[in-house]
């Protein structure tokens, strides 16, 4: 184990090397995608080289396809803290695998039964269950915010669980301020009532360790893209949640939640993701391999934490140099004591200055930032930001560097600047 | 410095002390990280006379998780309640010895969560059994 070298693993990303007018380009976009390793680009290649078929098939390529699969399977299971492979399906994205699985699950509920949904979380874990309720006649309950500091109010769960709550969806963090919520304690909750919890775990996944099992969720849902793979989801499903569910398929299909015929090759460079996460573990992580936890997972857990206490240092500069800036609000929590009860994802305004324009005037400076709602409307309505353009998200993850939130800090010290020059000159 | 915090650390982490079961426990607590899944199972024999007299532990998880727990059992081992009520988290990181970040706060306390549960429990449990006796 040596200590966490941000270059040497900048330089597995090709694309890190991107320059725009002279100037490298710098990728603070993450929570809307992550840039890919060679291992992956080399994946996705070698199976179009090599094993390029449709699955269940009696000869070569089709062996190796369905061998990729199940292989991939393990690997998001053991990223995941999984009990098996068997728990694990690919699909399109995150959102499609929600509505997919929610046909499903309505299948089990009755008229007047009720799904909870959260003001923090993104759409796709929100309209799919809306849509659920209004074809089944099911009452969907709101759980709000304390907007000071964009954290779930939990009284407001208690408000809303009840006998006839079935399910509740849940993120493991917010997609647009980075807040973490308790899952662990919602689900207690939730289960105590009898209700299943769906977790959008898709922002989390990059920043830390996961054990679905701890975390008592019965369905967990991510996106390979968000943590340096190619765009596919993956969800999991309790073993014996999936088997009580009737499943929407084609009738042959030997896979009761895999519809139709598979990214391959995305689930080929999704394997080679969690497997450049493995070395990520072995270079720069305690691996606990004696401690009863298996080999592949072990890696993980300790790539994960390592990329945890990294991106930590890197959230505390760039949050402690955004409260200095005048003209800059940081929406969501900024207390440096409260950094391990969040994602490295900030979101900001700008006084006198929109979202758009401050994304537009980064961009052009080669800096990357998405500007907006992500997805996550309620939550920029509640915090009284949709109609003035959301807000600007500065997202960090493990392969951004100090010298780059430095760079990002001043050039957002120049746009609150330029609007203060213009407002005094006005 | 540093490195041989760390080392004593790893050492711990690889030969845990009092790693194992207790037969008849007085008092026993499964603590968990529900992020990354650290566990620890603690179990307590307590004297009549109120001093912790057997200690065990079982987990799997991080070095600084497992590594605070062997410690933490090798410092509460014979010492009566009173003064094992008394430990805070600053003790637990003392003994640690290295720089925790804000992150893995969590890994280094979770001996210290479960032993006070442990304890909470046992006392719920023996006013619930005063209780049905009355």
């Amino acid at each position: 184990m040596t200590d966490y070298d941000v270059e040497a693993l900048r330089a597995e990303f090709p694309a890190l090397a991107l320059e725009q007018h002279g100037r490298p380009a710098a990728y603070f976009d993450g929570p809307g995608g992550t840039q890919v390793s060679q291992r992956v680009i080399d994946a996705v290649t070698r199976y179009y080289l090599t094993s390029n078929a449709n699955d269940g098939g009696a000869f070569l390529t089709s062996e190796r396809s369905d061998a990729v699969v199940a292989e991939a399977r393990g690997a998001v299971a053991d990223l995941l803290g999984a009990a098996s492979p068997d728990e694990i399906k690919f699909g399109y994205n995150m959102t499609t695998l929600t509505f997919h699985i929610s046909r499903s699950i309505g299948a089990t509920l009755a008229p007047r039964d009720e799904i909870v949904v959260t003001t923090l979380d993104h759409e796709a874990n929100v309209s799919p269950w809306r849509r659920l309720a209004d074809d089944r006649g099911l009452v969907v309950r709101t759980v709000d915010i304390h907007p000071d500091d964009a954290t779930l109010d939990l009284d407001s769960l208690d408000a809303v669980l009840g006998p006839r709550t079935k399910l509740v969806a849940v993120g493991l963090a917010s997609n647009s301020v980075g807040t973490i919520n308790p899952v662990r304690e919602i689900a207690a909750r939730a289960r105590a009532v009898g209700a299943l919890t769906y977790v959008d775990a898709v922002h989390y996944v990059p920043h830390g360790p996961v054990d679905v099992r701890a975390l008592g969720a019965d369905f967990l849902v991510t996106s390979a893209y968000k943590w340096f793979g190619p765009h596919l989801g993956a969800l999991y499903g309790r073993a014996d949640v999936l088997d009580a569910l009737p499943a929407y398929k084609v009738r042959p299909a030997h896979d009761r939640f895999q519809t139709g015929t598979q990214n391959f090759e995305g689930i080929a460079g999704t394997l080679a993701a969690v497997d450049y996460l493995r070395s990520v573990g072995r270079r720069y992580g305690e691996v606990a391999a004696d401690a009863g936890e298996g080999g592949r997972r072990a890696e993980i857990l300790a790539a994960m934490r390592a990329i945890q206490d990294y991106e930590l240092t890197l959230a505390a500069r760039l949050i402690r140099g955004l409260t200095a800036i005048r003209g800059v609000r940081v929406h969501g929590m900024a207390e440096p004591s409260r950094l391990a009860e969040r994602t490295p994802t900030v979101a900001v305004t700008i006084d006198g200055v929109s979202p758009r324009e401050a994304a537009q005037a980064l961009g052009r400076q080669g800096i990357f930032a998405w500007d907006g709602d992500f997805y996550a409307r309620a939550l920029i309505e509640r915090l009284g930001l949709y109609e003035t353009g959301g807000v600007l998200r500065l997202g960090i993850v493990h392969y951004n560097t100090a010298a780059e939130v430095d760079r990002l800090l001043e050039a957002l010290e120049g746009i609150a600047a330029d609007r203060g020059a213009r407002v005094a000159a006005g | 410095m540093d490195d041989l915090y760390r080392d004593e650390i790893l050492e711990h982490y690889r030969h845990p002390h009092n790693f194992g079961t207790l037969p008849e426990p007085d008092a026993v607590y499964e603590g968990a990280n529900p992020l990354c899944g650290d566990r620890i199972t603690l179990m307590l024999g307590i004297s009549e006379a109120g001093v912790v007299d057997e200690v065990a532990f079982t987990g799997r998880g991080c070095a600084i998780s497992q590594a605070s727990a062997s410690m933490l059992t090798d410092s509460i081992r014979g010492k009566p309640l009173g003064e094992i009520a008394k430990l805070g988290r600053q003790d637990v990181l003392d003994e640690l010895g290295i720089e925790i970040s804000p992150a893995r706060l969590k890994c280094a306390l979770l001996s210290l969560d479960t032993l006070r549960r442990a304890l909470e429990d046992r006392i719920a449990w023996q006013a619930s059994t005063e209780d049905g006796v009355a």
